[in-house]
Formats: C-alpha cells, sequence, structure tokens
C-alpha cells in the first residue's frame, strides 16, 4: 500500500477527525430539516395565495344562488338542497387552508350544512343563517388573503 | 342574525337582502341623477331607492371603463386576464339625500351583489308574474 494512502486512512480515521465529521453531519442534518420546513412554509403560504381566491369565488357563487333561491324559499327546497350537497367539499377544502385559529367561522358554516343536508325539511332560517354565515367567510378569507400578501 | 358576522357593514347588508327579499323593504326604480352623472369613462345604470328608518338608500350598478391595469392590479398576479380597455361592473349602495347626494357609501362587499339581484326580483315584480302565470288554469287540449 502507498505511503500516501496510509497516511490518509490514518488521518481520516484519527478522533479529531472523526468528531469534526460527526460535527458537520450533524449541522447539515439540521440545516437540512430548517430547509425541509422553510420550503413547506412557503409553498404553503403560495398554494393558499393561489387556492384562496378561487375558492372565495367559489363560496360567493354558491351564496349568490343560495340567495336567489332564498327569494323564493318554499318552491326551491330541492335546489336549495342540490346547492347545499355541492357546497360541502368546498367548505372542507377551505377548512384544511386554514390555520387552527381561523377555522371558527368555517367550522360554525359546515355545522350548519350539516344540520341541513341529505333533508329538504329545514328551514328558511337555516338557509338564511348559511347564506349569512357564507359571505362572512367569504369576507374573511378576503382580510387573510391580504395579509397574506402583505407577508409575501 | 349570526353571531358569526362580525363586520358590522357586511351584516347590515345582509338585513337589508332579508328585509327585501320578505317584502319588508319596498325598492322602486329610479333614473341616476343628483351626483350620479354618466361619464366618458363612468356609465350608471339600474339605479333603485328605499325609504328605511328615515334614510334614503340608494342602489346602483357602476361601469367604470378601465384602459389600463392599476398599481394593484399590475403586482398582482391573480387579477383575471383582461383585453384592455374594458369595463368594470361594481354594485354600490349608498345613503342619500333628497337631492340624489351621495351621502355616505357602504364599504365594498359582495353582499352587495346578492342585494341587488333581490332587489332586482323585488321591483320587477317577477315574483307576482311568475305567481300570475302559474295560478292561470291551462286551456283543455
Amino acid at each position: 500500500m502507498p505511503v500516501w494512502l496510509t497516511e490518509s486512512i490514518a488521518t481520516l480515521t484519527s478522533p479529531g477527525f472523526t468528531a469534526i465529521t460527526n460535527l458537520t453531519g450533524v449541522l447539515a442534518f439540521v440545516l437540512t430539516i430548517f430547509v425541509f420546513f422553510n420550503v413547506r412554509q412557503i409553498s404553503g403560504r403560495y398554494g393558499k395565495l393561489i387556492r384562496l381566491p378561487e375558492l372565495r369565488t367559489s363560496l360567493l357563487n354558491h351564496a349568490s344562488k343560495i340567495g336567489d333561491h332564498l327569494s323564493d324559499f318554499e318552491n326551491r327546497r330541492d335546489s336549495i338542497s342540490l346547492e347545499l350537497a355541492k357546497l360541502s367539499p368546498t367548505l372542507a377544502s377551505v377548512q384544511r387552508k386554514l390555520e387552527f385559529g381561523q377555522r371558527h367561522t368555517a367550522k360554525a358554516l359546515i355545522k350548519d350544512v350539516k344540520s341541513c343536508r341529505g333533508t329538504t325539511m329545514f328551514t328558511q332560517d337555516q338557509i338564511r343563517q348559511v347564506f349569512n354565515h357564507l359571505h362572512a367567510l367569504a369576507d374573511e378569507l378576503e382580510q387573510w388573503e391580504n395579509d397574506i400578501r402583505w407577508r409575501k | 342574525m349570526t353571531e358569526v358576522v362580525s363586520d358590522r357593514e357586511l351584516e347590515a347588508v345582509l338585513r337589508l337582502v332579508e328585509l327585501t327579499q320578505a317584502e319588508r323593504l319596498k325598492w322602486t326604480s329610479a333614473h341616476s341623477w343628483g351626483d350620479l352623472q354618466d361619464t366618458d369613462d363612468l356609465q350608471i345604470s339600474r339605479v333603485f331607492l328605499a325609504d328605511f328608518s328615515d334614510k334614503r338608500l340608494r342602489l346602483y350598478v357602476e361601469k367604470r371603463r378601465k384602459d389600463k391595469p392599476n398599481a394593484i392590479e399590475a403586482m398582482s398576479t391573480f387579477v383575471g386576464n383582461h383585453t384592455y380597455p374594458y369595463w368594470s361592473e361594481t354594485p354600490k349602495l349608498e345613503i342619500t339625500n333628497g337631492d340624489g347626494a351621495s351621502l355616505w357609501v357602504f364599504p365594498h362587499k359582495p353582499a352587495i351583489s346578492d342585494l341587488l339581484k333581490a332587489v332586482q326580483r323585488q321591483a320587477s315584480g317577477a315574483n307576482d308574474l311568475i305567481d300570475h302565470l302559474l295560478s292561470l288554469k291551462k286551456r283543455p287540449g
């Protein structure tokens, strides 16, 4: 075995060098974790920026249809029931996009919709509440969108 | 009204929608007058008036010509693609006086669009027409 190789192996396996490589390994791992969480945070923020306006538009479309049905409530029970069924997946998606402290209105709305779904025996007040909550949620989403945009 | 709606202006607009649909607030169609004047880049349409609690409410659609994106739109990635110039429509709700002067404009809320729909339905007499049509007996044969 050549001398240079023997010396190199001796250096690489010395306790001092091993300590340095261990420390570097730990630092690299910490850095990887740090980058991973930052990338997740950034992608989450931009994901919200893209999806929230779309979801808000969708909520407002549902609100508009439900509001229209409220003008002729008794004759539109079936249409309202259908609209509530279409609304549920959008609400679930909105709830997933929100942070824990922002879910109050979305949760209240999901609860309202659940109590009316699968039946046409709901009252006008129940549907009015869904309509009002939809607008409240859309309003909140707009505020959060603006907040996210300022933090960009 | 629900406890979730914390914005007072939004809550007021939603209450107006409810009162309009319940026919407890009567709206009438009107012409644009007073502060509402058409210009080269501004057009007013669908004007409605209602008296409520000693106040006169005016609802109308403002069409504004946009020749180019403004500073905020230019920065935003999420504003829809428009071919300029185009006319943007915004429903407006305000408190007005007897001379048609605008005293206070409600902040823009999408709920005002729903109010406009309810008002158009009421002021046009659509419900009465539909009721009347459906009450007519079908002719035999």
